[in-house]
């Protein structure tokens, strides 16, 4: 599963690529990191249909990860679109509300539970 | 004059009538005479029979006989003049033969005179024009100029007045007057007056003949003296309202016209005195001018007085006055026409006068009291006389006398000076009555003000006095006002710092929440990374066979400690910021690192904003120089100033982003996509700290950029904004020594330019 991360925190990178080093390893994720909206968007257009998954922090500067989140499940051509999901230190509900109307698939919290991370990710 | 003399004659006749002293006899005598007058005058006799000579003498003027030839013989007694022609002498040249040229002739006349007349002195009083000789019974009684056919050496004399020449009759009977006469051509005479007659001659009484003609005279020289007198009175009286009163202008007219009628009354009866027949002449002719002209000044004088405008009927009347005198001066029309020029002018008169009383003008008023005045004038006169002649009918001898002397002279003054004086008494009655009220008025209004100045000046006392008091008062209250003033103003100042606190509060939360989370994470993970590090060894910490330490866990876990120390001291650094920014300015300066500065409270405002508004995204961009020095600066107030800055930057672009999504494109370059953005860049100028703060927000007009620095102007809505935060900016930077400046583009973007000294 190619999962594409995306967060102004450069690191955030170290943290994924720790906690995930065991599925890393084992080849189960492939991880891919964007530090704005408009980087991920980029990788997604060169990219078109490796990105299953998107994990995206909703507060940066430039684009926010709620327009970025409606970039994707407007402007994706090839349905289905990828999975979205937000993480956000603002955990309050007009956020998770403008992020379920844009199409969000999950909603998180920083600081994040790599736990629930990992059983929403096994899930899928 | 004919009217005259009958007058005369009818009252002399009726006062002879009226003496009860005389004798019967006398009576009877009078009385035969009477018939004999009125025979005579009815020219029923040639030959006059005289039996006494009346008081007022006997003219005889009728029945002579003339003969236009010079014979020596024609002065005796005897000479037979029953062929020649009969005439009165005393008919105007113009009805006698019309003389062609200069020649002698004579007149003769029989008169019957009674015994009792002989040997008593009486007089011919003589009018003559011309030369003559008087003979009496062939002897030469008086020569009366000197006749001569050549006119170098005739003298012709001129009388209107008659002249008295002394005659004595020796013999009773008949006398035969002889009067030797140069008779001139009447063109010479006659172009001035029509009723030059050659002569006429009056036998009167030698007693009180000269009385008489002092007392007649006198009479003339006092009234035409008391004419002048009152015209040039009058003349002065209205010089002297024209110099007083500027404004009615009719009084210099008057003035004049009073003036020349004065001169007109001088000459009175002159012309009569004197026997220079050139000078009468002379004086005739200034007498006409002054007349005519001073009725035409008095004429324009009552217009003017009367504010009646010159209309063409004016001039007019003007001008057929003045040319019906012109032609009666030179003969060209007969002398009555005098009375129609007068008469035009009379009514005119009468016109204007009707004319302002029905319209109550004040002149009107004024000659209605002119009208009233003279009319009563004449009506006291009549009462008067009618007074004097019921008290003294018939007790006096002296009537007509009287009558001649007194009552005719003040008729002429009254009817010549009469109209002028009531109406300069009445003009001068209104003046002043005018100037009377005009005093009076002033009086009462200087008192007045007195009055009212004097409770002008107490008022203005107290009201000073009270105005004191008020403005020490208000000076107090506003002291006050200006104390609570202060305490107000600083008590914003705090609130504001308080408020941009609270903006801060919330972008710190934020800004300390994800080094935490950090903290947190990194500690979990390098918990997990030290328990796969023990999961190989053995419970002692021995390494079993064919086991290795994984060198890169341990790698990991440095590397997480590392970053765990980083984000903590970054915590820690923000906390210590924030807890500076709540203190109180110390005021004192400290090396700071402007760039660093900067980043942190461009973060800090940042993550302040999105937290307040959700929808709020905004690029931003540090441009510093790198290896800025470092400068002297109130760290706190200074943070506050970018703060403060960059704050307005976001809020602008934030705006704009608004306006776009609204659908207010303000800039067709929003139509595509407009990417918020806000730079922040350092910059070493000339040895300058040149720090810019530039967005592309919706900029500021011309009229908000002017004042974007005064205290309390804010663009915000209610509530949003103090109003305070470039203010006190400005402040601050100016404490430092440096200058702050904006530019900035409506609907392009604002860039605020600090320069700070870096010495």
């Amino acid at each position: 599963m190619k999962i594409l991360v995306v967060d102004d925190e450069k690191d955030i990178q170290t943290l994924f690529e720790q906690r995930f080093r065991k599925e890393i390893r084992e080849k189960l994720v492939e991880l891919v990191f964007a530090f704005s909206g408009e980087e991920a968007l980029e990788y997604l257009q060169k990219n078109v249909q490796e990105a299953v998954l998107i994990l995206s922090d909703i507060n940066m500067p430039g684009m926010s990860g709620l327009e970025l989140l409606r970039h994707i499940k407007e402007d994706y051509l090839k349905p289905p679109p990828p999975i979205v999901m937000m993480i956000t230190a603002y955990a309050d509900d007009e956020n998770f509300a403008r992020a379920k109307e844009l199409g969000a698939d999950d909603f998180l919290t920083k600081p994040v539970d790599f736990k629930i991370l990992k059983e929403k990710l096994k899930l899928n | 004059m004919r009217i005259f003399t009958i007058i005369y004659l009818c009252l002399l006749s009726n006062f002879a009538f009226t003496q009860a002293k005389l004798s019967p006899e006398a009576k009877k005598r009078l009385k035969a005479q009477r018939i004999y007058v009125a025979k005579y005058n009815k020219g029923e006799f040639n030959v006059y029979k005289i039996d006494s000579i009346p008081k007022d003498g006997i003219l005889i003027s009728r029945g002579w006989k003339v003969k236009h030839e010079d014979k020596l013989d024609f002065s005796n007694s005897n000479f037979d003049d029953s062929k020649w022609d009969t005439t009165d002498i005393d008919k105007p040249f113009s009805e006698l033969l019309p003389i062609e040229k200069v020649h002698i002739g004579w007149f003769r006349k029989k008169i019957f005179i009674d015994s009792s007349l002989v040997d008593k002195s009486y007089i011919f009083n003589i009018m003559i024009t011309g030369a003559a000789e008087i003979y009496l019974n062939g002897k030469l009684l008086h020569e009366i100029g000197k006749i001569s056919l050549d006119p170098q050496k005739a003298e012709t004399k001129y009388f209107k007045i008659r002249l008295p020449y002394s005659v004595v009759f020796d013999t009773f009977g008949e006398q035969t007057i002889a009067i030797k006469f140069l008779f001139t051509p009447q063109r010479k005479i006659d172009k001035y007056q029509e009723d030059f007659y050659p002569i006429s001659i009056r036998i009167v009484k030698l007693e009180g003949f000269i009385e008489k003609i002092l007392t007649k005279e006198t009479t003339n020289a006092l009234s035409s003296g008391i004419c002048a007198g009152l015209f040039f009175m009058m003349a002065f009286i209205h010089f002297f309202f024209h110099q007083y009163f500027r404004s009615k202008k009719y009084n210099r007219s008057l003035s004049i016209a009073m003036v020349l009628f004065g001169i007109y009354s001088c000459f009175g009866r002159t012309s009569y005195v004197s026997d220079d027949f050139q000078m009468i002449i002379n004086i005739k002719i200034i007498k006409s001018i002054i007349v005519v002209i001073a009725n035409i000044v008095l004429f324009n004088s009552i217009y003017e007085f009367l504010q009646y405008p010159k209309k063409i009927l004016f001039w007019i009347i003007v001008a057929s006055f003045t040319l019906l005198n012109i032609l009666v001066f030179f003969q060209k029309i007969p002398s009555y026409y005098i009375a129609v020029a007068y008469s035009l002018l009379i009514l005119n008169y009468i016109f204007l006068i009707w004319k302002s009383i029905k319209n109550k003008t004040p002149s009107g008023i004024v000659m209605r009291n002119a009208v009233i005045i003279f009319i009563s004038i004449l009506v006291s006169f009549f009462i008067f006389l009618v007074i004097y002649f019921a008290i003294n009918n018939g007790s006096s001898a002296n009537d007509n006398d009287m009558l001649n002397s007194i009552v005719f002279p003040i008729f002429l003054i009254l009817f010549f000076v009469g109209p002028q004086l009531s109406v300069s008494g009445a003009i001068s009655f209104s003046l002043a009555k005018e100037f009377v009220k005009t005093n009076l008025s002033l009086s009462q209004k200087l008192e007045e003000i007195e009055k009212l100045s004097e409770e002008k000046q107490q008022i203005l006392s107290t009201q000073n006095v009270y105005l004191e008091k008020q403005v020490t008062q208000r000076t107090a209250e506003l002291n006050q006002s200006l104390e609570n003033l202060k305490i107000t103003q600083n008590q914003l100042i705090q609130s504001e710092k308080l408020a941009s606190l609270g903006e801060l509060t919330a972008g710190i939360a934020h800004e300390i929440q994800n080094p935490l989370n950090f903290v947190n994470n990194f500690s979990e993970m390098s918990v997990e990374l030290i328990e796969e590090l023990k999961s190989p060894l053995t419970p002692d910490g021995g390494i079993p066979d064919g086991e290795k330490i994984d060198m890169e866990l341990l790698d990991d876990i440095i590397q997480n400690l590392e970053k765990i120390s980083h984000h903590g001291k970054r915590a820690s650094s923000i906390v210590k910021g924030m807890l500076e920014h709540s203190r109180t300015s110390t005021g004192k300066k400290e090396l700071t690192d402007i760039n660093a500065l900067a980043d942190e409270y461009l973060r800090l405002s940042y993550h302040g904003l999105r937290a307040k508004d959700k929808t709020f995204n905004s690029d931003f961009k540090t441009e510093f120089e790198e290896n800025l020095p470092k400068i002297e600066v109130v760290t706190q107030d200074f943070g506050r100033v970018l703060l403060n800055l960059i704050n307005n930057a976001f809020y602008a672009v934030g705006k704009r982003q608004m306006n776009v999504n609204v659908g207010e494109v303000q800039n067709l370059a929003d139509v595509k996509i407009f990417k918020p953005t806000v730079i922040v860049s350092t910059q070493n100028i000339n040895n300058q700290l040149v720090i810019k703060i530039k967005d592309n927000g919706t900029g500021m007009p011309e009229a908000v950029k002017a004042k974007i620095f005064q205290p309390f102007f804010t663009t915000k809505p209610t509530g949003q904004g103090t109003g305070l935060g470039l203010s006190l900016s400005y402040d601050i930077i100016k404490a430092h020594g440096g200058t702050i400046e904006v530019e900035s583009v409506e609907n392009e973007g604002t860039t605020f330019v600090i320069k700070l000294p870096l010495t």
